[in-house]
């Protein structure tokens, strides 16, 4: 039982305030641990978007990005397309590069396409890579207004030399095809290759053919066999044809060399 | 004579349940396709080394699997299908399978906290067959999902999903049409080509 002496002391406003601070240091502590980037990861979306909308309305401008996701695919909450815009323009007005890419598409699809390449602009001025990809796609599909070949590859370039597979990709398709840049076999096969390496399918078929042919770089059934073999990993079911006729020139031991070669091709990947 | 008439007769009179034993095991087969990637879902989405959206990946392949998407994206785009090359069916095809994949490869559970329940099966028509499942998550509204499934050779494959008793493969072909009208087909790739380009949370 608390007697009236213990209640005085129970309620003493010195008691009170160092509780206050204990209990403040403690939720504190409690924040920090959790980090909403990991729970996200590991599927806990609901306590994710808790974490973000408490940030978010402190004014985190990638906190605010994160919750227009969870809200715009309904993770961890119901789908609510309002708030997912309004936390979406809260970010772009912080300009957040990742808001301004997602915000720009959104424009696009209003046809509101000259705010759309400011907003773009903006965040390929940050060198962030999504939007320097998609910007150089714009230009090169014509989506804001004519086709424009070399900023197409101008954008296109930076986002592939960032490491981006698809820009890459892109990239090895504008030097085979001479868009916006002199037609270079050479040159493709490199960007073929370095998206092949990161584990675009598309690109790994392209490398196998360009080995079996020799085109941009030197003819080696073996290599072609070896990325043959990773794309058939991945259920891709293009290459049988190319396949029959690879392994009628090869030997055994030929053969053998290309199934490890396709092994330390997909080591060299998941590492 | 008479034992052949005989045969002939409890043939006549067994035939229904017959049938009702084969619609029995149709339904018992759908399910089960149902059942094993309902059960699937939570050990590849389990946190692990790999990424989330690697690990979303794996189930989604899992999932198209078992989708007959040439079919179902041929019906989303009703008669405009004829009319498209092949590069761009092509393209229509990857950028519709992909969007289905990650709309709709959730509603398989395997998160944690969510709750997955293989509700009743029925039989629609001649060929289809119904897998109901019930999705539950916390402070959220409840998900009951139709698998709409067909056999096509001696395989079972998804052929739609009615969610909350509507079609997507209708609901989209709406929408698109409504794009196909004004925009023909080049306008559509061009908006899903956009969607596509929308990013996820960043870590």
């Amino acid at each position: 039982m608390l007697g009236q002496k213990n209640l005085k002391q129970f309620f003493n406003p010195t008691a009170l305030l160092v509780a206050g601070l204990l209990v403040g240091c403690t939720s504190a502590a409690v924040e920090t641990t959790e980090n909403p980037a990991e729970l996200y990861q590991n599927g806990e979306f609901l306590r994710a978007a808790e974490i973000w909308e408490r940030q978010a309305k402190a004014g985190n401008p990638s906190a605010q990005f994160n919750l227009s996701t969870v809200y715009q695919s309904g993770r961890g909450v119901d789908r609510d397309l309002v708030i997912s815009r309004k936390w979406l323009k809260e970010a772009a007005s912080n300009n957040y590069a990742p808001a301004l890419h997602n915000f720009a598409l959104i424009e696009i699809e209003k046809n509101q396409f000259k705010n759309a390449l400011n907003l773009l602009k903006k965040a390929a001025e940050q060198e962030f890579t999504a939007s320097l990809y998609t910007l150089g796609k714009f230009y090169q599909e014509g989506i804001i207004g004519e086709t424009k070949p070399e900023l197409a590859v101008y954008y296109v370039r930076k986002a592939a030399k960032s490491g981006l597979d698809k820009a890459q990709y892109n990239l090895g398709k504008m030097y085979r095809d001479g868009f916006g840049v002199e037609q270079d076999n050479e040159q493709s096969f490199f960007w073929f290759l370095k998206a092949a390496e990161q584990g675009s399918r598309k690109a790994q078929v392209k490398v196998a053919h360009r080995y079996a042919k020799g085109l941009g770089v030197k003819k080696d059934n073996v290599q072609a066999l070896a990325w043959i073999y990773l794309t058939e990993k991945a259920d891709v079911k293009s290459l049988s044809l190319l396949k029959t006729k690879v392994l009628k020139t090869l030997t055994d031991a030929e053969i053998d060399l290309a199934k490890t070669v396709s092994m330390s091709l997909e080591k060299r990947k998941s590492n | 004579m008479y034992r052949t008439q005989l045969i002939v007769f409890l043939g006549f009179l067994l035939w229904p349940f017959s049938l009702q034993a084969e619609t029995n095991a149709e339904i018992m087969q759908a399910r089960e396709l149902i059942q094993s990637l309902v059960e699937k879902a939570p050990a590849i989405l389990s946190p692990s080394k790999k990424s989330l959206e690697n690990r979303e990946y794996i189930l989604q392949k899992e999932l198209g699997r078992h989708i007959d998407f040439p079919l179902m994206a041929s019906v989303v785009m009703g008669s405009y299908w004829k009319t498209m090359t092949s590069d761009q069916k092509s393209e229509y095809f990857d950028l519709f399978s992909d969007f289905f994949l990650k709309a709709y490869t959730p509603l398989l559970g395997g998160y944690p906290g969510d709750t997955l329940d293989l509700r009743f099966s029925r039989k629609s028509g001649r060929r289809d067959v119904f897998v109901r499942t019930q999705l539950k998550r916390q402070s959220r509204k409840t998900v009951v999902s139709d698998w709409r499934m067909r056999k096509i050779g001696d395989k079972f494959r998804i052929i739609d999903l009615n969610i909350s008793g509507v079609s997507v493969v209708i609901s989209h072909r709406e929408s698109f049409h409504k794009h196909l009208e004004k925009k023909g087909v080049d306008g559509l790739l061009k908006l899903l080509r956009i969607r596509a380009e929308r990013l996820p949370a960043q870590s």
